[in-house]
């Protein structure tokens, strides 16, 4: 096998590669958001209210469910060991939640410090 | 002037110092009690602003005490019914009685006889001796002879008192009375024979007359018809002065007519019948007075004699009798209307006087059936009041037959009791010696077995007398608590003492009494004052000495004292809601809001706040020992809830505060944020909360009530979409 030949297969595979991430890059919808800033949270939530982050989830328990408001969910995030209660709004209804699992969400924080997820996606 | 300064110094020093003096004790002041008046309303707010505050419980109680007297059925008039029977019942109890030294004179020369020292056997002999040898002297008949004895018996001053000298004399007054009477009779028999003589010498004179009278009317040759009629006039006028029954006055009259004739004559004629008259006339007098010296010598040996036996000397009174016998020449005492008073009228109970006089006498161990005076003088010694009384003697004389045969009675009885005193006497048996002797005493006081008994023996008597009295007016004032030592000192004194009635009624009335005290408690207890301040009083009555009576009375009316402050106090401390001071009062505050209802629940609700406060935290210092700060936190924490100013609480529960940061400070968050309808953010800080401390209540409680209100169909103002 010439080298050329060997040395192409080699550049497009890694063009390949390349491309696959930026693409996956360009694909994620969380990309444009800030991780959301628990300890900031907790200290004021004001100062988040209306704003939108990502965070990546852990379920920690089940407060509650109501079929027109949604699901009450207490999660974890990766940087963060201190609970927040995340309203999962009816929209979402299909997912299961266990303790333990890991979702990325988008999150807002809403009136009254109330947080909802936009969208949470098993990773 | 500088006196009186002072004197004004002083008296403002003084009010100074008993004003602060009267603040700082607190006494109540009392308002003397106004006079009674109409109730005026428009009086009584200016009054109850004036007077000192009473409450209403002593108000009633110094009402009750001043203003009440016990009503008919209630607690005090039973506890008066109570108190009378109980001194009947100690008036009636045998062994208290002192037979016939009521009278306190009779009392008084019975305690100074007690004294007395004993007078020698041999002695007493000789004097009874004596009194005999007088008896059998006079029944022979030589007055004399007896007289003379007495005279010897006076000569035992202790035993005779004098008064055989003084019988001697009154033998002796009877015999001067006989002299007096036989010179009054030598008198008579003179004035006899100068009637004779004026008889005599009257027979002569008329007959010269008569003899000058024919010789005149020779001389003067007259008619024989005035002659004879002057001659039948002489005749009949003298005759009637020779009779010695004739009237004087009538035969002088008879006489006059005649003198005109020969005056001279007539006039001596008149004058020896004039002393023949006065003769005769002194004749009649001596012969009154003789007979009156005679029935008042009689009647004053009689009155002697009765003096002697109601003095209680009856071996005087029977001597002094047998020489009446003598003295008088009379076979038998001289009778009286013996025995009258049993005709007098009955008594209202429908017995004759002798009966209760008799019964008087019984009573005393002496034969029912004696004499009246005899029985009159028993009755009157025992201190009953005769019942014959005076009026029957005046009217009724006794016979001095009576008098011997009652006097020979006493005489004998008293002997009786003498030996039977002795005899109980040196056995030790005290009381009945004491009864044989009192009644001995009271019998015949001057009996010379009397005199004879030891002074030991009487002393041991006065001993259980005096303490008799004792225990007398011990149990008539209600001494009880003394009652049984003394008691026990009459048994050490008389063996033979019968104290089961004292001693069953001082229990009796000792059980009464703590009863009534026990009664007293309760009601006072359960709040009704009134009532047992009756009860109080009753028990007082009945044994005013009881020892508890006092430590009774001290808590009585501490409780009342202590239970008004209490009420103040403890509606002071719940108003604070002091509660932990009403907890460690709670004893005195319960017996004080007893009955009140509203009080009685603020009681309860103080008792459980603490009651929880103090479980919280025993529960909370448990919680600590074993590592669970913020389980204790929040146990103290839920308490406060109940009880936010318990400063015991607050205190621990700032201590655990340092120590759970983290878990207060989330907690405090979420309920802050709660509070102002941040209920996502109160959420999280909830759950924060809980994840200190999962088991916590707190945090638990608010996730349930935080997530119902967001997950709410209506959800509140923070759940917007």
């Amino acid at each position: 096998m010439p080298l050329w030949i060997v040395s192409g297969l080699l550049i497009f595979l890694m063009l390949g590669i390349l491309g696959y991430f930026i693409y996956q890059y360009l694909e994620n919808p969380y990309r444009t958001l800030e991780p959301f800033p628990v300890d900031k949270y907790l200290s004021d939530y004001r100062s988040l209210a209306g704003a939108k982050f990502k965070a990546d989830l852990k379920v920690s328990a089940d407060l509650g469910w109501k079929a027109e408001t949604g699901r009450l969910m207490v999660f974890t995030t990766e940087n963060d060991s201190r609970p927040i209660v995340v309203l999962i709004p009816p929209k979402m209804g299909g997912l299961f939640f266990t303790k333990g699992q890991n979702y990325q969400a988008s999150l807002e924080v809403g009136e009254g410090g109330l947080i909802y997820a936009d969208s949470c996606e098993k990773k | 002037m500088p006196t009186h300064v002072k004197k004004s110094s002083l008296l403002i020093v003084a009010s100074c110092l008993s004003l602060p003096w009267s603040l700082l004790s607190g006494a109540p002041t009392l308002n003397p009690a106004p006079p009674p008046q109409a109730p005026d309303a428009s009086n009584t707010p200016s009054n109850a602003n004036v007077l000192p505050t009473v409450d209403n419980s002593t108000s009633s109680t110094l009402d009750y005490l001043f203003n009440h007297k016990p009503a008919e059925g209630s607690a005090a008039k039973s506890g008066g019914d109570v108190a009378s029977a109980i001194s009947d019942k100690i008036k009636a109890l045998d062994v208290l009685k002192t037979p016939g030294l009521n009278d306190p004179q009779t009392r008084a020369r019975f305690q100074t006889y007690l004294s007395l020292k004993e007078i020698s056997d041999d002695r007493i002999k000789d004097y009874f001796a004596k009194i005999t040898q007088v008896s059998e002297i006079l029944k022979q008949g030589d007055t004399f002879a007896a007289w003379k004895l007495l005279y010897a018996m006076s000569e035992y001053k202790d035993l005779d008192a004098g008064i055989s000298r003084e019988l001697a004399n009154r033998v002796e007054s009877v015999w001067m009375d006989n002299r007096t009477k036989n010179g009054i009779e030598r008198a008579n028999d003179k004035l006899r024979g100068n009637i004779d003589t004026y008889d005599h010498n009257a027979d002569l004179i008329a007959s010269d007359l008569h003899q000058q009278e024919i010789e005149d009317r020779k001389k003067q040759g007259n008619a024989g018809g005035n002659n004879n009629s002057n001659q039948n006039n002489s005749n009949t006028t003298n005759s009637p002065l020779l009779n010695p029954n004739a009237d004087p006055v009538a035969a002088e009259a008879a006489l006059m007519p005649t003198m005109g004739g020969s005056l001279q004559g007539k006039m001596e004629l008149t004058a020896e019948y004039i002393k023949l008259l006065e003769a005769r006339a002194k004749i009649k007098l001596n012969e009154m007075r003789a007979d009156r010296m005679s029935d008042e010598g009689k009647r004053a040996f009689a009155q002697y004699i009765k003096t002697l036996y109601d003095t209680h000397r009856y071996y005087h009174m029977i001597i002094a009798a047998d020489f009446y016998r003598a003295l008088f020449n009379e076979g038998n005492y001289p009778s009286g209307i013996a025995n009258a008073a049993s005709s007098a009228p009955p008594t209202s109970v429908g017995r004759t006087p002798h009966d209760m006089a008799n019964q008087a006498a019984t009573s005393m161990g002496i034969n029912s059936r004696v004499p009246i005076d005899m029985a009159n003088q028993a009755a009157s010694s025992m201190g009953i009041n005769s019942p014959l009384g005076d009026t029957t003697q005046d009217t009724h004389p006794v016979s001095m037959s009576d008098q011997v045969t009652s006097a020979l009675e006493i005489n004998n009885r008293v002997s009786q009791a003498i030996d039977v005193f002795k005899y109980k006497a040196g056995r030790g048996e005290i009381a009945a010696a004491a009864e044989q002797l009192q009644e001995a005493f009271v019998a015949n006081e001057f009996h010379p077995g009397l005199q004879a008994l030891v002074r030991d023996q009487k002393e041991k008597v006065g001993d259980f007398l005096a303490k008799l009295d004792v225990l007398k007016n011990q149990l008539e004032s209600r001494d009880f608590e003394e009652v049984a030592g003394q008691l026990t000192a009459i048994k050490t004194i008389a063996s033979d003492f019968d104290s089961t009635k004292p001693l069953a009624l001082v229990n009796g009335v000792k059980l009464e009494s703590r009863l009534r005290l026990g009664k007293a408690k309760l009601l006072a207890q359960q709040g009704q004052l009134t009532d047992a301040m009756k009860e109080f009083q009753v028990a007082a009555e009945v044994w005013p000495g009881n020892p508890d009576l006092q430590n009774s009375a001290n808590r009585f009316f501490n409780t009342e004292d202590v239970q008004n402050e209490s009420t103040t106090e403890f509606d002071r401390l719940v108003k604070e809601q002091n509660y932990r001071q009403v907890f460690d009062k709670q004893l005195a505050f319960a017996a004080a809001v007893q009955g009140d209802m509203a009080r009685e629940e603020q009681m309860k609700t103080a008792l459980e706040k603490v009651k929880k406060a103090e479980m919280a935290s025993e529960k909370a210092n448990m919680l600590v020992m074993n590592g669970d700060v913020n389980g204790a936190w929040e146990t103290v924490e839920l308490a406060t809830k109940d009880w936010p100013d318990d400063e015991k609480l607050n205190k621990l529960l700032a201590n655990l505060s340092g120590r759970s940061a983290d878990f207060v400070s989330a907690l405090n968050k979420a309920r802050d944020a709660e509070s102002k309808k941040e209920l996502g953010y109160s959420l999280t800080w909830f759950v924060t909360a809980q994840n200190y401390y999962p088991a916590s209540t707190i945090a638990n409680d608010g996730i349930d009530r935080i997530s119902k209100l967001i997950l709410s169909p209506q959800p509140s103002a923070a759940v917007s979409n």
